[in-house]
């Protein structure tokens, strides 16, 4: 398996205060994997520099061999680097087709168009229903997203992240809130994506449940800095990440 | 270009500046509490201006006497207007605060000139301030270097309000957090019906510091509030100081770009706001908000 | 700025027989009204152009611009300037529509890269600054007299063709068949991807940017079609005033533009179009009553922001397809909306679009 992913040495400040401190990681293809860490960690921060939404103080990225470091968020997801969210960021006055069909469109470069109707677009919205039908909106194709109950928009959330075809997706948190039902079908489709090859997801979790069952490699991020990084049973034996765990447990 | 004329026209700049300054201050301390953003704020410096020479141009009453009068009767139509169409807008997009003020601008100029008619001449100078001061062998009006002094006056005293305090110091916390400020039993409420007064009060000052030696007429506060806008846009929202040192620059710099580059002057002020967003995209003392 | 649900497609039948029925209107109204009638409406033609360009802007892609009179201002000064040296109407339109998209071009390039009041801001300075170029520079502009003497040139298809518009009604119809052109234009502007794509970016533009739409690109063209179509606007005002004076620059008249979208319906595709009906009217009736129309729309203006927020049409609509959906049910209506599932996303959304830890 090769690696698509790298991070080297990214630090970013906020103030004084280091959020992500000088962290070196690698992310191979096909291979899920989950970051944790107590909170405060600096999981998010590290999410928004891998997928541009900031950008780093020290360090680098490297995409599939392409050094991405500079690259605004929208040349990444053309790339095939995409994330969720984990507060919800749809377009609400869009419709949940209108929401999943935006990132097909942009995809196949079809935005510039301005002269066809969207609705035209059979082959896009083909796969806009596939989407749908996968995160089970289908028979809400028409209404406005902010109509909505939460888990359905968190699903909804996910369609869009998927509908990029991103090779690389940071999923922030992606049952948060969730009922476990909802999980499960959160959870499956992951699953579902990630064994058929055609996204490798990297999962920052709080749900120990969700990560040991689910990562074939988990990195441990502990006050902005790289705890460890090995497989599930090592971390779980790992002494170090029981002690950050337990350890704030107990003294927190 | 003698000395003489280049300090005539940066003194003349810096007394304009002050009418433009008092203006900026009410409309920045009302986004900076309220986070409101009043297009409608020039109609009270027209307010001002219209009660202060009612009182003094043709009922005659003592100046000082017909600007506090002034004061008092904007701050009494501001609080109503406070109360009754800017609450229900708090909470709306910008957007949406500045088509309702820019509705209320509709309203207030055609009021003004239903009730006041046309345009008004300048009533005469006040004794005491008749005449000029000598300033580095230059003759400058007396009015003028009051106008300067009354204007850097109320800076200092806001700082003082706003920083010294304990009013100040509530404000500034409801400011930063009223959901906060709420739960600790401020009146936000009424905080900001006061904020609002304030507001209108420094706008309806710098309307009445004009009737001795400016014309009254309907629309001039909306002519001003654009430049007002783009002060307060240019030091920055939210920033007294900022609001301060813009108008200062605005108003010296429009006062030697009616010298040196008369066609161009108009422009100066609206390519000057461009030039300072372009370098500091929140203007030169503000921070990212909004 | 979330004025309500999109208009469904349950209404299109009826709206589509309403509009048909505008349409007849438009093409007899010479024919059973007096010249003053025909000369109003094509004022309400004109600033339909120039508020349904606004509101691409503004409905569509969440920017307000209060600066669009000076593309205006451009449009008809520039036309003027070709009408009064080379009498082609043609030309005269197409150089007012070129000019004030190119000044778009300029004006957007330093404007769209900030965001909301800030945006505004400057979008309002620049129309000034627009406005006080057209006041001062007397030897191109004519000053505060402006430009007189337009003729209203006939239409001259390159030699091919030439078709003279001197009578109001020759007038009338050339600018309905530019504003049903302008029309279509814009709808197949709005439906297209691209059209999808400024809503994204209204609804969220950092989501927009992580599903790989180029946010100020887009903004950008969206802000160069207004400034084109309000250039479109102005370019149709001087051959039919004969005369263009500086004013017509002034942020009021941006405001215009503004009040006329609010008025109709800021979701609506013709909204802006209803309200420049509506507009016009009032002011007709206002100002036969008394000189302070201007109250009189302040007041509208007002009554509408605490009211309707969503403007004239939109209230229309939203009764209009209650009524409609609920007597045909053609379509599963929509989940029963838990209301505090927007509020979250709302807030939320706000503080990561200003870059804040959630």
């Amino acid at each position: 398996m090769n690696t698509i992913l790298q991070a080297e040495g990214l630090t970013k400040y906020f103030g004084r205060m280091a959020a992500v401190d000088g962290v070196t990681l690698s992310v191979r293809e096909g291979q899920l994997t989950a970051i944790i860490g107590p909170n405060g960690a600096g999981k998010t921060t590290f999410i928004n520099l891998m997928s541009g939404f900031l950008t780093p103080d020290r360090g680098r990225i490297v995409f599939r061999d392409q050094d991405v470091t500079k690259l605004p968020p929208a040349a990444r997801v053309h790339l095939g680097l995409t994330r969720s969210f984990q507060i919800m960021t749809l377009f609400p006055d869009l419709t949940a087709e209108e929401n999943v069909l935006l990132p097909i469109l942009a995809r196949r470069g079809a935005v510039g168009r301005a002269f066809t109707p969207y609705k035209a677009d059979r082959e896009a919205r083909e796969e806009a229903g596939e989407v749908l039908q996968r995160i089970g909106l289908w028979s809400y194709r028409d209404t406005p997203a902010r109509l909505l109950s939460h888990g359905d928009q968190r699903l909804l959330e996910l369609g869009i992240a998927v509908a990029t075809r991103p090779v690389l997706c940071f999923l922030d948190e992606p049952t948060s809130g969730m009922n476990p039902q909802e999980r499960r079908a959160v959870l499956d489709l992951v699953q579902e994506l990630s064994a058929s090859r055609t996204t490798t997801f990297v999962i920052v979790e709080h749900d120990m449940d969700v990560v040991f069952s689910l990562a074939d490699y988990i990195y441990v991020l502990h006050r902005g800095q790289l705890l460890a990084g090995d497989t599930p049973e090592a971390i779980r034996q790992n002494p170090r990440v029981r002690e950050v765990y337990l350890g704030e447990e107990v003294s927190g | 270009m003698s000395f003489q004329v280049l300090l005539y026209q940066g003194l003349v700049g810096l007394s304009s500046a002050m009418y433009l300054w008092l203006l900026s201050a009410g409309l920045t301390i009302v986004f900076g509490v309220l986070g409101v953003l009043n297009f409608a704020h020039g109609a009270f410096f027209m307010i001002g201006a219209y009660l202060a020479y009612t009182f003094y141009g043709i009922l005659g009453f003592n100046l000082a006497v017909s600007i506090a009068l002034s004061l008092v009767g904007t701050a009494v139509i501001g609080v109503l207007v406070e109360r009754f169409l800017v609450k229900p807008i708090m909470h709306l997009d910008h957007a949406f605060q500045l088509l309702l003020t820019f509705g209320l601008v509709l309203i207030f100029d055609d009021l003004a000139k239903a009730i006041w008619g046309g345009v008004f001449m300048i009533p005469p100078m006040p004794r005491v301030f008749q005449g000029a001061v000598w300033i580095l062998g230059t003759p400058f009006p007396i009015y003028n270097l009051f106008v300067i002094g009354a204007g850097v006056a109320v800076w200092l005293l806001l700082w003082l309000l706003f920083e010294k305090t304990w009013w100040g110091r509530i404000v500034r916390a409801t400011a930063a957090d009223p959901q906060m400020a709420a739960a600790l039993g401020v009146d936000v409420k009424r905080l900001y019906t006061g904020v609002f007064a304030l507001g209108v009060m420094l706008a309806a000052l710098g309307g009445a510091l004009g009737t001795p030696v400016r014309v009254v007429a309907p629309g001039m506060g909306s002519f001003m509030i654009v430049q007002a806008f783009i002060v307060t846009v240019l030091g920055g929202l939210g920033s007294l100081t900022g609001a301060f040192v813009g108008a200062l620059l605005v108003g010296v710099l429009s006062s030697y770009g009616t010298l040196l580059f008369p066609t161009v002057e108009l422009a100066l002020i609206y390519l000057i706001m461009a030039v300072v967003l372009l370098v500091r995209p929140h203007g030169l003392f503000g921070r990212a908000r909004a | 700025m979330k004025a309500g649900p999109a208009p469904q497609a349950a209404a299109t039948g009826a709206a589509r027989i309403v509009y048909g029925l505008a349409l007849v209107i438009l093409l007899v109204l010479p024919f059973v009204s007096s010249t003053y009638t025909q000369y109003l409406v094509i004022h309400m033609m004109m600033l339909a152009i120039y508020a349904l360009g606004f509101n691409l802007l503004f409905g569509y892609t969440g920017l307000l611009s209060f600066g669009q009179a000076a593309f205006y201002g451009i449009g008809a000064y520039v036309c003027a300037g070709i009408l009064l040296r080379y009498p082609s109407l043609l030309a005269g339109i197409l150089g007012g529509v070129a000019a004030a998209a190119a000044v778009a071009l300029i004006i957007g390039l330093l404007s769209v890269r900030h965001t909301r009041i800030y945006f505004t801001m400057l979008t309002l300075a620049f129309g000034m600054l627009v406005y006080s170029v057209l006041w001062k520079w007397r030897a191109v502009t004519g000053g505060d007299d402006g430009l007189v003497g337009i003729p209203r040139a006939p239409l001259d298809f390159f030699g091919l063709a030439v078709i003279p518009v001197r009578t109001v009604t020759s007038f009338y119809f050339f600018v309905l068949a530019v504003t049903l052109v302008a029309l279509f234009v814009l709808h197949r502007i709005v439906h297209s991807p691209f059209g999808l794509s400024l809503q994204g970016i209204r609804d969220s533009e950092v989501r927009s940017q992580f599903v790989g739409v180029h946010v100020r690109k887009h903004r950008l063209l969206a802000f160069i079609i207004a400034g084109a179509y309000a250039g479109l606007a102005g370019a149709l005002l001087a051959p039919l005033e004969s005369a263009v004076t500086p004013v017509i620059s002034h942020w009021s008249h941006s405001g215009d533009a503004v009040l006329v979208t609010l008025l109709g319906g800021v979701r609506a595709f013709f909204g802006p179009a209803i309200g420049a009906v509506l507009f016009v009217v009032i002011r007709e009736l206002v100002v036969r009553i008394t000189e302070y129309w201007q109250l009189v729309m302040g007041i509208i203006v007002v009554v509408l922001v605490l009211g309707f927020r969503g403007g004239m049409a939109q209230a229309v609509m939203d009764g209009w397809q209650r009524w409609v959906v609920h007597g045909l049910a053609q379509r599963q209506p929509p989940v029963p909306a838990q209301v505090q599932a927007p509020a979250p996303v709302g807030q939320a959304q706000a503080r990561v679009e200003r870059g804040e830890e959630p």
